[in-house]
């Protein structure tokens, strides 16, 4: 466990730093606009201060005391078991609003956006079949079933718009 | 609504030269695709909502605009005045920067309206954002929300001037809502023309709060400058007292009827109120724009809306077209004054 | 007494049956959108707004105004009630006010195998908060809002000081780890926009980032998300097996016998979440943080919060609760929106022609008396139709893992990015479920994050506020003798567990708290 703990107090001391040096100006002069005020970057930066300060301690523990012998994960299946829920979780978030790159005066799409209801469909789908290994009718109705109804209560009942598709802009699809 | 004096010749004339200028670039660019499509008559009828339309609201539900704007939403709702469905949206955040950010890339598309306020002028300028006001397409005015001086029931100042003596004499502690907003803006004019002590200022969350602190007391809070339906409930219950309205003319509705304007008391400020004005996204075509503008206007007419109106307080001021334009330009300039003269840009 | 009169006319105007009809309607609706991820009370009530101005204009036979707002209001304690079923289930808060359920209700629905037990324990715990609520709503709304009203920036940074100081010791068995997360907590709450000065912090010049870092969506990801990754490595499949057998109404039995055990505890909190509810522009959420600090100070077994433990839930539920009912009264008494939803609720009353405060009282009596024998029913209504569905919904733990993971993280997804329309909000969701996964292996405790990030915002503002107001003097906070009394308080809270750690000590006996991981 020990350099698991290590690094991982170390990555909340970098995200310490990082703040408290966007947070430098607590210490200008003109810091608060109101007479009395102490400012906005007061009150992040002694919040990152004690976080920094905090986790090196905790790092120093980590280093000081003995510590369990384990790795972070109880052999390389349950990180697969991990991974098979993050990867496509991850996978389906990005789908979701697609991928762009963006420059001064272009932007490129690398993947469309698949909206809410396409991208539902697909994931609860592939969980169906991948995980589930049902059979593939009713893979296809899950994956069908399943954004129909959250179509039906949130954008036909409550009026509710969640993300939609590079086909709704056109008017092929209506979500 | 009758037309008022600006508050110089110099910004009213460059006013009307810019929005002469933003009108014919406008159409320069509207006319320029539509030259090339068939008969125009049969493509402006054609102009509407394809599917449903989103209604940015730049607060939190429950604030003062989105009361506004769920108020117009109803009307268009429950009148069919547009044949897809108008579905209130806030995206709140940065005193509205998130929401002007949201309609300012939906470049062109009809489907999104916005309601703004004053923010739209004072957060743009102070969050150096890309754009400018000017961006988008306007499409009305509905009304315009005057500001009236609140003062504690049990306050001794009986007339504005007494407000103002006490203000020359100490820093008086006022509250409003948001920093480097509307109400700000009116007490540094305050402070400006009439060379008070510089006010301390304790800003707020929303109206409400603004006029909850001046009748708990909170924090030696003496005196708001809220919308007269802000504080309407708390002056009907003995809490809250208005000592002038900011406007030409007293107001016209009955309970404030016998209020005098603060330029009647000395405070010569009366062109200053919060719009409650209808933006769309950069780009609209005319007629995209005219669909609007024509959705909105029956909305203005309708009975509900003049209930909702004189229920407010709220002065009526239909502004559309090359009048709007001027209307927003004057208020750039003045937004843009302030800013400058009280270092709200570094 | 007048207002027996009063009530009972109001009962006689709440039981007319178009209204009792509306009110039902309402509280079914109001749960589902608590059950609804993204949709909240505020949100919910503002989408049905447009259909009130029917009703309130008589469209349907029988309907007026009082119609309306009962309708409103039946949609809002629906909501209250609703929005904690996805935390106990799914680790999922509903509601804001239902984050801190995800602290115990989601630990004994699932470790402990007893959903039925933890929904059942929720919902007899708000209908007693709820009517202790609107029993004080009836006799005193005037006198306690026109105290509330005196709450001014000093007062209210001394009310979050105590009840961070009620929470002192939350995950104390790493100390350390707690401090991280509590600042952690701090940080990410002051990400955006700035009220005060107007600026832009931590943002890093983004635009999208200005409406800060909503905790809704972070604790979506670190108890939603974290938990099924969490549950993928320990079990590799299956999210719940260990569940009870027996499902259905002993379940309701039992949690009625828990909260007999704790009617003390119920009951205070109920009368503090009513004071707080009043302050204006706080309520609910706030409320519930207390309620569960107040809960552990009280027990006389702290370790076991955390773990699944009933005070835990019942605590902070029959706060938030009676919190929510609360909120309403500076709406009706004096015209201010005491939560995001009665400013909705406000809105309503406007649009149908009403003016909300005190004038209401006095034109319209049947309004006002018709709403308040309405939350005596409407929870009632609520309570009923929840003890009914308990066993149904504690069925949901059984669907199988292949449809019920993916669904979670759909539903996930669902109530981030409808909280504000935004994708960044859904990335924000994902991350935080990755970094809770992570922390929690690295045994950091979460909650004393989310409650620096629930409260931190506001505490911060009104620390501020008061700074101004006195002119950047600190004694301004004992200007007032509440603050002081308050802050005072808040100062012993913190001092007695660290004297008690302390004497401990010095008796050679590492006290039970402070036990190191290994």
């Amino acid at each position: 466990m020990r350099p698991y703990q290590v690094a991982t107090a170390a990555a909340i001391v970098l995200i310490a730093a990082v703040a408290m040096f966007d947070s430098r100006a607590a210490f200008s002069p003109s810091a608060g606009t109101a007479p009395g005020d102490v400012g906005s970057r007061w009150y992040p930066f002694w919040a990152a201060t004690i976080m920094g300060v905090a986790s090196v301690f905790v790092g120093y523990r980590a280093l000081t005391t003995p510590q369990g012998v384990e790795g972070a994960f109880a052999g390389a299946k349950s990180l697969f078991a991990v991974l098979k829920l993050a990867v496509p979780m991850l996978g389906y978030a990005l789908l979701i609003g697609g991928i762009r790159w963006r420059t001064t005066d272009f932007t490129y799409t690398i993947v469309p956006p698949f909206g809410f209801y396409l991208s539902t469909a697909l994931y609860m789908g592939l969980f169906a079949w991948w995980l589930g290994r049902y059979k593939i009718w009713w893979v296809g109705a899950i994956a069908v079933a399943f954004p129909i109804v959250i179509f039906a209560v949130f954008e036909i009942g409550f009026r509710v718009s969640l993300p939609k598709s590079f086909l709704y802009d056109s008017g092929i699809l209506p979500f | 609504m009758e037309v008022r004096v600006m508050a110089s010749p110099v910004i009213r004339t460059a006013a009307t030269l810019m929005a002469a200028l933003v009108t014919l670039s406008a159409c320069a660019t509207a006319n320029a695709p539509s030259a090339t499509s068939t008969g125009s008559a049969t493509a402006a009828a054609a102009v509407q909502p394809t599917h449903p339309v989103e209604f940015v609201i730049s607060t939190a539900p429950g604030g003062g605009s989105d009361i506004y704007a769920r108020a117009m939403a109803t009307i268009i709702e429950n009148k069919k005045f547009s044949p897809q469905p108008v579905t209130p949206l806030n995206k709140e955040g940065g005193s509205g920067a998130v929401a002007f950010q949201y309609v300012f890339e939906k470049t062109g598309d009809m489907h999104y309206v916005m309601i703004t306020l004053n923010s739209f002028f004072t957060t743009i300028i102070t969050q150096k954002l890309s754009f400018k006001a000017t961006d988008f397409t306007p499409v009305a005015n509905l009304a315009l929300d005057p500001f009236y001086l609140w003062v504690n029931e049990d306050s001794p100042w009986k007339t504005a001037q007494d407000f103002i003596d006490a203000a020359k004499k100490d820093s008086l502690t006022v509250a409003g809502t948001g920093t480097k907003q509307e109400d700000e803006a009116l007490f540094r004019r305050i402070e400006d023309l009439m060379q008070t002590k510089p006010f301390t200022y304790v800003p707020q969350t929303s109206g409400a709060t603004v006029a909850a602190a001046l009748a708990g007391h909170q924090g030696q809070v003496v005196a708001t400058v809220n919308n007269p339906s802000e504080g309407l409930q708390l002056y009907q219950s003995k809490k809250l007292r208005p000592l002038c309205a900011f406007t030409p003319a007293s107001p016209t509705t009955a309970i404030y009827a016998s209020l005098p304007t603060c330029k009647s008391q000395g405070i010569a400020i009366d062109d200053y109120f919060i719009m409650r004005a209808i933006m769309a996204p950069p780009g609209l075509s005319q007629a995209q724009q005219a669909f609007w503008v024509d959705v909105f206007k029956k909305v203005y007419d309708s009975d509900e809306w003049k209930k909702f109106m004189s229920d407010n307080a709220l002065d009526p001021a239909f502004k559309s077209g090359l009048e709007f334009r001027q209307f927003i330009l004057q208020y750039q300039q003045l937004h843009q004054n302030i800013a400058t003269k009280f270092k709200w840009v570094s | 007494m007048e207002v027996f009169g009063d009530l009972a006319g109001g009962f006689a105007t709440a039981l007319h049956p178009i209204n009792m009809a509306m009110l039902f309607v309402a509280v079914v609706l109001g749960l589902v959108i608590g059950v609804l991820p993204g949709l909240g009370g505020t949100s919910g009530v503002a989408i049905l707004l447009p259909i009130t101005v029917f009703i309130a204009h008589g469209s349907l036979p029988g309907s007026d105004a009082t119609t309306a707002i009962i309708f409103l209001a039946g949609i809002y304690w629906g909501a209250l009630f609703g929005g904690v079923i996805t935390s106990i289930l799914f680790n999922i808060p509903g509601e804001p006010w239902a984050v801190v359920l995800l602290f115990d209700g989601f630990p004994l629905a699932k470790r402990l195998g007893k959903p039925g037990l933890a929904l059942a324990s929720s919902f007899v715990s708000s209908f007693l908060g709820a009517l202790v609520s609107t029993i004080l709503f009836t006799f005193f709304a005037l006198p306690i809002a026109l105290k509330a009203l005196e709450f001014g920036p000093a007062e209210l940074f001394a009310v979050f000081v105590l009840s961070f100081a009620t929470l002192i010791g939350l995950g104390a068995e790493a100390p350390m780890k707690s401090v991280a997360m509590l600042a952690l907590g701090l940080l990410l709450a002051a990400v955006g926009f700035d009220t005060v000065t107007g600026e832009q912090r931590l943002n890093f010049g983004q635009i999208s980032l200005l409406s800060g870092i909503s905790f809704v969506p972070v604790t979506i990801g670190l108890f939603g998300i974290g938990e099924i990754l969490a549950s993928a490595e320990e079990q590799g499949i299956g999210f719940v097996e260990n569940i009870s057998a027996r499902l259905g109404l002993q379940d309701v039995f039992a949690a009625v016998g828990e909260l007999r055990k704790r009617l003390r505890l119920v009951l205070s909190n109920a009368v503090i979440g009513f004071f707080f509810g009043v302050l204006p522009g706080h309520g609910a959420t706030a409320a519930s943080f207390l309620g569960y600090g107040l809960a552990r100070q009280y027990s006389k077994n702290k370790e076991n919060f955390g773990k699944g433990e009933i005070s835990g839930i019942m605590g902070p539920q029959a706060a938030a609760d009676s919190a929510g009912v609360a909120s309403l009264v500076p709406m009706i008494t004096l015209g201010i929106p005491g939560s995001p939803t009665s400013a909705v609720i406000m809105a309503g009353l406007f649009i149908w022609g009403l003016q909300p405060g005190p004038v209401l009282f006095i034109q319209h009596p049947d309004f006002v008396w018709g709403l308040i024998a309405s939350i005596y029913l409407g929870h009632l209504l609520t309570f009923i139709l929840c003890l009914l569905a308990v066993p149904l919904l504690a069925m949901i733990m059984r669907v199988p893992y292949a449809i019920i993971t993916p669904f979670i993280v759909v539903i996930s997804i669902i109530g981030s990015y409808s909280l504000n329309n935004s994708m960044l909000d859904v990335f924000i969701t994902v991350i935080f479920g990755l970094i809770g996964y992570w922390l929690r292996k690295m045994k950091y405790p979460l909650a004393p994050l989310v409650v620096a990030l629930v409260l931190g915002d506001s505490m911060e503002r009104e620390l501020r506020k008061a700074l101004i107001a006195g002119h950047g003097s600190p004694l301004y906070f004992f200007n007032s003798g509440l603050s002081t009394v308050l802050l005072v308080l808040a100062i012993v809270l913190v001092l007695i567990p660290l004297v008690r750690t302390i004497r401990a000590r010095r008796r050679g006996a590492a006290p039970p708290a402070a036990v190191a991981h290994p």
